[in-house]
């Protein structure tokens, strides 16, 4: 190792490399395991709380194991530990000793989603009573803001089976396998983040909203992909969660207006 | 957001030389739920640095009836680089949000070419770290726009480099910068057991004058690889006797001081961390009456 | 269909969608039986796992070479591949 490395270079270098000699001039030295310690639990048990369903999944050894080698590869770049553990999925998806688990990285990602949507931006749900005043002509042609929080994750697992078991109950149900795979909406429009499964079409209506599409257009499109889809039933459901909170219409008076 | 509690003369909401504990999610619903007994909470801003969320709304309910000091653990004053301005920037949005009373940061490092190590990790003690820790204060103070406070650490290890000790580096640091101390008597009584040496005499080293706040925690007692006791500042239980024992001594020579109950790990119910808090009041105000007497 | 017949369709489906979901909801916990919504939160962990001042008491991190198996849920929960292949769960260490 270079001689001129500072003091914090080698500290920080020997804890991150424990096979690293511990730095010079300390004492005690074996004292350095405590530093060592601190960061590396600190930093797993961060990741444990992030992500309790995988780790139920796996078993409490084997997550700290991984989590370990994950901190080791890739620890955080802020000082805001709220924001560390977002690459976690990513990490698992190429971890080798769980590559015959392929579901684990999904359950991440959601796990990661669930935490984004808790602290994500406040919105105010849409004024209904405005929407309902609107030309009918003018419906077809709305486009609405969903709240800053609504995210759409689609698996080909059935992670909102595996988080609910894993999550709620302490036997956990089995879930056959070759279990279809689930799509998710979540959104958190008060305090609780809300986990909904999309099916029959309402996933690509959702999407299609998110993007901009019309209301018309997205319609047409959830129901080419699913003849199940009811626009009625899909919106009472948007409506309910407070998953819109604001719409556009095109032709209103005055341009365009906002109503949230 | 609602309103604020009127400010205090120095036009902030000044925190009363009373007990008050750090603040956690577990115990919001408490908090919220009667009115509690206790002036005032502290909180670690790096937990707020997000747009939204219950605990935004818990803590701008807890704010609109309490003081709130904000601790903070991420900006790594003790780095050989300079504070981080991303994060001198979040942390100055948040505190002009719910203007806390208090700022206060560790004698310590945490951050290293970019990588966060979410610990509080030690700097020798020498004329080169002071002029460096100096100049990181003096930016901070520029950059968030007021007074922050310095807490001592709790140490494992020491340098062979140090020549000068914790308090005499603290007392030049508050003398250059202006900045205050903040007291942790656990941290002083981890770190005088740790290296075989008496918590006493360095509480009677400790530049009293200028702290303004004092924390009290509970800390593990392992034994080192040698078998001899290595204390670790875990914060997951209640504050021990030998800490309650320094904690009056100290009130007793420097007046009644802001004094939180820090507890972060095996959580208590809240009526235990209460319990801790009242018991810090029940030392401040037998050493009030015993001043009068 | 003609593009009035579809507007008026949405605009009878829009209110009918907001006269559903004006129904008064009796508690919260209705959601989760009407629309499968997972209530979390029973015990909110939701912030553990921030930024803290504490040590940590327990020297629980070793990196000594390690084999593990999974023993959590995941046998249990999911045992077979898509493609229908079922594979045993011991976990080996990376490159040791």
């Amino acid at each position: 190792m270079p001689s001129r490395e500072t003091m914090q270079a080698s500290f920080a270098a020997a804890i991150w490399a424990p096979e690293r000699d511990v730095p010079a001039g300390i004492s005690p030295q074996r004292n350095f395991a405590v530093y060592r310690n601190n960061v590396y639990a600190g930093l797993i048990k961060s990741l444990q709380a992030r992500f309790p369903v995988v780790q139920r999944l796996v078993g409490d050894e084997f997550f700290a194991r991984c989590a370990g080698i994950f901190v080791e590869r890739q620890p955080p770049l802020s000082p805001v530990m709220m924001e560390y553990g977002a690459d976690f999925p990513g990490f698992l998806a190429a971890f080798e000793p769980i590559r015959h688990l392929p579901y684990l990285a999904p359950v991440a990602e959601l796990e990661w989603q669930y935490h984004v949507a808790q602290h994500g931006p406040d919105a105010q749900p849409l004024d209904t009573a405005a929407l309902a005043t609107l030309p009918l002509a003018e419906m077809d042609r709305l486009t609405f803001s969903l709240h800053p929080t609504c995210h759409i994750l689609a698996s080909p697992y059935p992670i909102l089976s595996i988080w609910r078991t894993n999550t709620f109950d302490t036997v956990t149900q089995e879930i056959a396998a070759g279990s279809p795979g689930e799509t998710v909406m979540l959104v958190r429009p008060h305090n609780v983040v809300l986990l909904l499964p999309l099916t029959d079409g309402i996933d690509v209506f959702v999407t299609h909203l998110q993007q901009g599409t019309a209301l018309a257009e997205a319609a047409a499109l959830a129901q080419a992909a699913s003849t199940r889809f009811d626009l009625a039933g899909a919106l009472a459901l948007l409506f309910r969660v407070q998953a819109l909170s604001g719409f556009h219409a095109i032709n209103a008076q005055n341009g365009n207006s906002d109503v949230s | 957001m609602t309103a604020l509690r009127p400010l205090g003369a120095d036009g902030r909401n000044p925190i009363p030389a009373s007990a008050g504990v750090g603040l956690r999610p577990q115990h919001y619903a408490d908090i919220l739920g009667a009115p509690s007994p206790l002036g005032w909470f502290e909180v670690h801003p790096e937990n707020y640095l997000c747009a939204g969320g219950p605990q935004h709304d818990a803590l701008a309910q807890i704010r609109a009836q309490y003081p709130l000091s904000f601790h903070g653990v991420g900006l790594s004053l003790g780095s050989e680089a300079r504070p981080d301005a991303l994060h001198l920037a979040r942390l100055r949005v948040l505190i002009d949000r719910y203007q806390p009373a208090l700022f206060s940061e560790h004698l310590a490092w945490s951050s290293h070419g970019g990588k966060f190590l979410n610990d509080l990790l030690p700097l020798p003690y020498t004329q080169q770290t002071l002029d460096r820790f100096v100049s990181h204060v003096d930016e901070t103070q520029e950059a968030l726009g007021r007074q922050i406070l310095i807490e001592n650490p709790s140490l494992y290890v020491q340098f062979s480099a140090s020549d000068m000790t914790e308090p005499e580096f603290l007392n030049t640091l508050a003398q250059r910068t202006g900045c205050g101390l903040l007291l942790d008597i656990n941290n002083a009584y981890v770190t005088s057991i740790n290296f075989a040496r008496d918590p006493i005499a360095y509480l009677a080293a400790f530049p009293w004058q200028h702290v303004r706040e004092i924390h009290l925690a509970g800390h593990a007692t392992e034994s080192d690889a040698l078998g001899r006791p290595l204390l670790i500042d875990a914060h997951d239980g209640p504050v021990c006797d030998a800490v309650w024992a320094l904690y009056r001594r100290m009130v007793r020579q420097m007046g009644a001081v802001p004094t939180l109950i820090e507890w972060d790990q095996e959580m208590p119910v809240w009526d235990a961390l209460l319990g801790e808090a009242l018991s810090a009041d029940r030392i401040l105000q037998q050493e009030r009456d015993r001043a009068v007497a | 269909m003609d593009r009035r017949t579809v507007s008026l369709a949405i605009a009878g489906s829009l209110l009918t969608a907001l006269a559903m979901s004006s129904a008064p909801a009796a508690a919260d916990d209705t959601k989760e039986k009407c629309f499968g919504i997972a209530m979390a939160g029973k015990n909110d962990c939701a912030s553990a796992g921030n930024n803290s001042c504490a040590g940590q008491s327990k020297a629980d991190f070793d990196k000594a070479a390690w084999k593990a198996v999974p023993k959590g849920t995941c046998e249990t929960t999911m045992v077979k591949l898509p493609d229908g292949t079922e594979r045993a769960g011991t976990l080996m260490p990376m490159g040791s």
